[in-house]
């Protein structure tokens, strides 16, 4: 009986020990960026709730967390599914916008460095810049390439807000292994002086099982309207679509709704989704039926796809022609660290110029003005491919 | 009329290859992606093997339809598409979600049973595992509520009876649908009878020209690629009917 009780001692020491690391923390956006931020993290063990905490403040403490004039508890803690490893998600709102946010997470008696993040503008005179990429599983070392690449980005360009990722982030979205080195990874993209880039996610078909993705990027119990949302900076909407669930039905009359309501409240519209409507590489997805009709409609700005594993630019497309009046340009098709393709439809109609297809890692710029989109693609060694400017459209 | 069962199973097959074929030389396909990406070979290299691979099951496919002589090399189509089902199973390898195996076995299958002869025991049984295990597979789909067949639902709603379905309306039709496959399924290793035959016939039949009503022209090899799923069951449902009536039927390649 002892021994069972010296084992037992041992055991929850041992785990408690373990507990103290915070690991893999990342901040997400969803909806309204402004003002809100779901500050993530990992821990080994469970930590008793009210013991998860991020202190944050606009200005700095180095790392103080007692210092710190705001404090918020995790509102989830709990395993993350098919791992023994634990999440922690605290919910920042009322934040206010365009504004150098610095945060320390305490979990037990373990508090990290300082780590800061901006907020987005909501005044529409404010440029910014969001990056864009998809799919970096498979090639870990390739990943974190891209991801360094990342990090010289925001070094370069404070007013890089976050990462538009436009999923398949891991080759299993079932393996709480490969996510774990994703996160890893994605430490990679924080800045030295601990500059963290938000997420805003997408789902890809890798993430067929919603439940890590959800975990990791703090959908709680989203089953309504699963991981398509609009996330609104400014003048600027970014619809964020989800291939890997019903098209047409909801998703479609939601889209409807929400490009209704953006060509009456947005000065750009901007869509993003994994499985392509143009593909470079595969056959085209289903949103070729039921979204494109509808971008053309509403005169979407740009829109962004993934899943090929290749670098394209299409040429403006409106019905089925290429239209230089009329005409929406897709772009993407994901290079942060996944083996590149040869693009096999690189002579499609689509592709002729300015479009273009090639294989080629690459992460996406897109610089968001009063007046003008600048959009551009950088290769991994940082240098610039391609350029592009978008001026606001008659809708 | 004289007309071979064991040749509807031929241009079944055909056809199945012949729409496989297209997709993969217009698409690529899961073998190309899988020694491109998990094998590490270069692009080059996995497309053409996808390529040549599909272009010899053709032609092997064709020779079987001139002469029974190359009858040994349906070993061919059968490798081909199990490692399509394989290679699929292994790029996604969400064990539960990626159900290939289960779903393209009457593609897989089919080079079996028109090489063992059709209605011969070894036939039947190849016959009973990929009917009841494609359409178990679908079935799982259906319950796991496959988006593709949601969207499916949601237009065939929309479009043939002109009502806007709920979201659980659609999830509640599809829980069904994939527990009469489940069920049916079952059945042939209990009874092969006219009532599941037609059942199988008309569903497989209606779930391969969804595609091109979903997707119109490009959704025609897709099509063509399920031809197994139809073709399988209406020639042992041919064969049932004629049987039942006498007609003149031989044990081996039956004909009517």
């Amino acid at each position: 009986m002892k021994l069972l009780k010296l084992f037992l001692i041992g055991f929850l020491f041992t785990l408690s020990t373990y507990a103290r690391d915070v690991q893999h923390m990342r901040i997400v956006w969803h909806e309204d960026p402004a003002t809100e931020a779901y500050v993530a993290w990992t821990t080994k063990g469970l930590i008793p709730t009210g013991r998860n905490r991020v202190y944050y403040d606009t200005k700095s403490h180095g790392g103080d967390y007692k210092k710190y004039k705001y404090s918020k508890r995790a509102f989830i803690q709990k395993p993350y599914s098919y791992s023994f490893s634990f999440l922690h998600a605290v919910k920042l709102k009322d934040l206010k916008p365009s504004t150098k946010y610095f945060f320390v997470i305490r979990s037990g008696k373990d508090t990290t460095e300082e780590f800061h993040f901006i907020t987005a503008p909501n005044n529409p005179n404010e440029e910014f810049e969001l990056l864009f990429g998809g799919d970096s599983r498979s090639d870990q070392a390739a990943r974190r390439k891209m991801n360094l690449l990342m990090k010289d980005i925001i070094k370069a360009n404070p007013k890089t807000l976050a990462l538009v990722h436009g999923g398949d982030y891991v080759a299993n979205g079932l393996s709480w292994k490969e996510w774990k080195e994703w996160l890893d990874d994605y430490q990679l993209t924080i800045s030295d002086e601990g500059r963290v880039l938000p997420i805003i996610p997408t789902r890809g078909n890798h993430e067929i099982s919603k439940a890590l993705y959800d975990d990791i990027f703090i959908w709680p119990g989203n089953i309504i309207r699963p991981n398509y949302y609009t996330t609104k900076i400014a003048e600027t909407s970014l619809i964020t679509l989800n291939t890997n669930w019903i098209v047409g039905g909801p998703q479609k009359n939601w889209l409807k709704k929400e490009l209704k309501k953006a060509s009456k409240d947005s000065k750009w519209i901007l869509a993003n989704y994994h499985r392509p409507a143009y593909p470079a590489v595969k056959k085209p997805g289903r949103a070729l039926k039921h979204w494109v009709p509808l971008f053309e409609d509403y005169q979407v700005d740009l829109v962004f796809e993934s899943d090929g594993h290749v670098l394209k630019r299409t040429a403006p497309i409106y019905r089925n022609q290429v239209d230089f009046e009329k005409g929406i340009t897709y772009v993407g098709e994901g290079g942060l660290g996944v083996k590149q393709r040869s693009p096999s439809k690189k002579d499609a109609w689509y592709f002729q110029s300015p479009g273009y297809a090639v294989s080629a890692h690459h992460a996406m710029k897109l610089r968001v003005t009063p007046d003008k989109l600048y959009f551009s693609v950088h290769l991994e060694d940082l240098s610039l491919y391609d350029e592009m400017e978008i001026t606001p459209r008659q809708r | 009329m004289k007309f071979k069962l064991q040749n509807l199973l031929k241009i079944a097959l055909i056809l199945s290859v012949f729409g496989t074929t297209i997709d993969t030389w217009l698409h690529g396909d899961s073998i190309n992606s899988f020694l491109f990406l998990n094998l590490n070979l270069s692009d080059n290299f996995a497309t053409g093997f996808s390529k040549i691979f599909s272009l010899i099951t053709l032609i092997v496919c064709l020779l079987n339809l001139y002469s029974d002589y190359f009858k040994k090399l349906l070993w061919v189509p059968f490798s081909w598409f199990l490692s399509i089902a394989i290679t699929t199973t292994l790029l996604h390898s969400s064990f539960g979600y990626e159900v290939s195996l289960l779903t393209k076995s009457m593609r897989y299958l089919l080079p079996l049973i028109i090489l063992y002869g059709f209605n011969t025991k070894k036939s039947i049984l190849f016959f009973k595992i990929a009917i009841s295990t494609t359409f178990i597979g679908h079935g799982i789909e259906a319950m796991l509520e496959h988006p593709v067949f949601m969207d499916y639902l949601f237009d065939f709603f929309s479009g043939y009876l002109n009502v806007e379905p709920s979201l659980s309306t659609v999830r509640h039709t599809l829980f069904i649908i994939g527990l009469i496959d489940i069920l049916m399924a079952l059945t042939i290793w209990f009874n092969r009878n006219n009532f599941n035959l037609t059942y199988f016939f008309i569903w497989g039949l209606i779930t391969a020209l969804e595609r091109i009503d979903y997707m119109g022209i490009n959704g025609i090899y897709d099509f063509l690629m399920r031809a197994p799923h139809f073709f399988i069951p209406l020639s042992f449902l041919i064969y049932n009917i004629f049987k039942d009536k006498n007609f003149s039927i031989q044990k081996q390649d039956v004909s009517i």
